[in-house]
């Protein structure tokens, strides 16, 4: 008898197996089970495919001009509190800026960019105060008993110990025309009010009366005029002329001169809030008008001053549905109304870019990511199965 | 006829056939069925894409499942006895000397001795269903064998 023969005689003891009769259904569970795993394998190798290839191949965002080009940047047509989406930024060195304000929602500083309208969130302490400069380049802001002014172009920092170095609540920040001052306003530790002028370029600070009008006025770039702030809703925007032809040095004697709103927008009167002077004879402005009016609540405007010919005032509304948030622009970006620009008063940038907001660009990296790790455990329990 | 009853048909004309080999590649009565089953199962999963003949197929799962279970550590060497319901043999010393000498043999010479001969498998079917090089199959055959001498020698003497 061959080992083949007793072989068959031992597999003859063995039982009768016990078959289960579920086993076709079983079976044919498993098999649904098996095409959707592939059928999620196969869609997550497209998705993944097709992400990579969107990344590769889709165009890089760029700025499209309204009006030929903007070289320098510009105002965005639109300012959004968009708040805090991811982690704030820490260095200062994001270019030119056209807007900064504090956000409502998370009451930290957004700078947006003026080339490409993106938005910047900072990641410091809450600023008592925030101002932009004219020229856009640098961020001058207050927190507790220390000045800072940002370059935004190397990220450095000035930390100025304003007041004579004893500090106080600063509760504005205003630059003049020249980017190179700032004025600021403030309470002391005896609630008294003061104010100051940091000078980059040549002191570095001189203390004047609050009264004066330099403390609260924005001065013309030629510095024969200053802009000033008015509360509830007035018919007209208020400037002061100095007896001394310099605005800037602390004058006794000031020549108060009004700017009449046009009355077919404001009929009940608005205010007006100055930010700073586009040109020598054009102002820009936050106003603020009541219900009832051509354009209700915040906005912003450009008008002439009073040293222009009344027949050749000019009052232009520039950006409607300001944010409830004191902003600070950078004029030197909005073009002369003289007809020698191409450029639009403000740029539409679309919908503020926000770093880490993006809906699947930024976030692109982590969806393959996951989608990555999403193949590879399909992937293991297709192993798993096939054991 | 449907699928469904197509595989009925096969489960129940070649269950048992299944069942025999099963017995010899465990020699274990309960991991013998759970094979089975589990080449039943993997036979139904599979129906419409089996291009061969289903206890073609199988069968290539037993041998595969057998050799996975045996590298997991799942198949345990059970001693002799343990089976149930033996027949009664046609020379029973020499059966229960099969038995026992083939419990001796490692799980890896067993599945080749089995499917060499009593599946009647070529050296390289044999490699290919076990995974293993034909040389591989050659050596493990050769070693199987002498290993049965040492343990049988009445089953030697029979082959002879």
């Amino acid at each position: 008898m061959t080992l083949h023969d007793e072989l068959g005689l031992l597999a003859d003891t063995a039982p009768r197996p016990t078959i289960d009769h579920t086993l076709w259904d079983q079976g044919r569970a498993l098999r649904r089970r098996d095409r959707l795993v592939t059928s999620a394998l196969v869609l997550a190798m497209v998705v993944v495919l097709g992400g990579v290839a969107a990344l590769v191949l889709s165009p890089q965002r760029s700025v499209d001009p309204a009006d030929g080009p903007v070289p320098n940047g510009a105002i965005p047509s639109r300012i959004l509190d968009v708040g805090k989406v991811g982690l704030g930024e820490t260095d200062l060195a994001i270019g030119r800026a056209s807007v900064a304000f504090n956000s409502e929602s998370t009451n930290l500083p957004i700078v947006v960019g003026a080339s490409d309208g993106r938005y910047h969130h900072l990641d410091m302490s809450a600023p008592l105060a925030l101002a932009l400069s004219p020229d856009g380049l640098r961020l001058a802001y207050a927190i507790p008993d220390r000045i800072h002014i940002a370059d935004l172009e190397t990220g450095d920092v000035l930390v100025f110990p304003h007041n004579g170095g004893r500090a106080a609540r600063v509760t504005s920040l205003l630059w003049q025309a020249d980017s190179a001052r700032v004025t600021w306003q403030g309470t002391d530790d005896a609630g008294e009010g003061v104010a100051g002028t940091v000078d980059l370029a040549g002191p570095s600070e001189y203390l004047h009366p609050i009264e004066r009008t330099i403390a609260t006025g924005v001065g013309s770039p030629a510095r024969t005029l200053a802009a000033l702030p008015t509360r509830d809703n007035q018919a007209s925007a208020l400037f002061v002329r100095p007896a001394r032809p310099r605005v800037g040095v602390d004058s006794d004697d000031e020549e108060k001169v009004r700017r009449a709103l046009p009355t077919d927008l404001y009929p009940d009167g608005a205010s007006v809030r100055p930010l700073g002077w586009a040109a020598a004879d054009l102002v820009l402005a936050e106003v603020d008008a009541p219900a009832g009016s051509y354009v209700e609540g915040r906005h912003l405007a450009l008008f002439t001053s009073p040293d222009r010919p009344e027949s050749e005032w000019t009052y232009r509304i520039v950006m409607r549905d300001l944010p409830d948030v004191d902003v600070s622009i950078a004029v030197d970006l909005i073009p002369d109304l003289d007809g020698t620009s191409t450029q639009q008063l403000t740029h539409d940038f679309g919908e503020p870019e926000v770093p880490g907001d993006s809906p699947w660009r930024d976030r692109l990296p982590a969806i393959l990511g996951g989608l990555a790790a999403l193949l590879a455990g399909l992937a293991f329990i297709r192993m798993l199965q096939r054991q | 006829m449907t699928d469904r009853s197509a595989f009925d048909e096969f489960v129940n004309a070649r269950s048992s056939a299944l069942a025999r080999t099963a017995w010899l590649l465990t020699g274990n009565h309960h991991t013998a069925e759970d094979l089975v089953q589990h080449a039943l199962l993997q036979t139904a999963r599979h129906w419409e894409r089996i291009s061969t003949s289903p206890e073609a197929y199988a069968r290539r799962v037993m041998y595969h499942q057998n050799i996975s279970w045996w590298r997991k550590r799942r198949f345990t060497e059970t001693a002799l006895g343990s089976y149930d319901e033996p027949h009664a043999p046609h020379d029973s010393d020499l059966r229960l000397t099969l038995d026992a000498a083939l419990a001796q043999l490692t799980p890896k010479q067993r599945t080749i001795l089995v499917l060499r001969f009593f599946e009647d498998l070529t050296e390289v079917q044999t490699a290919d269903a076990v995974g293993v090089s034909v040389s591989t199959v050659k050596s493990t055959t050769r070693h199987a064998l002498a290993r049965l001498r040492t343990l049988a020698p009445d089953l030697v003497e029979a082959e002879s």
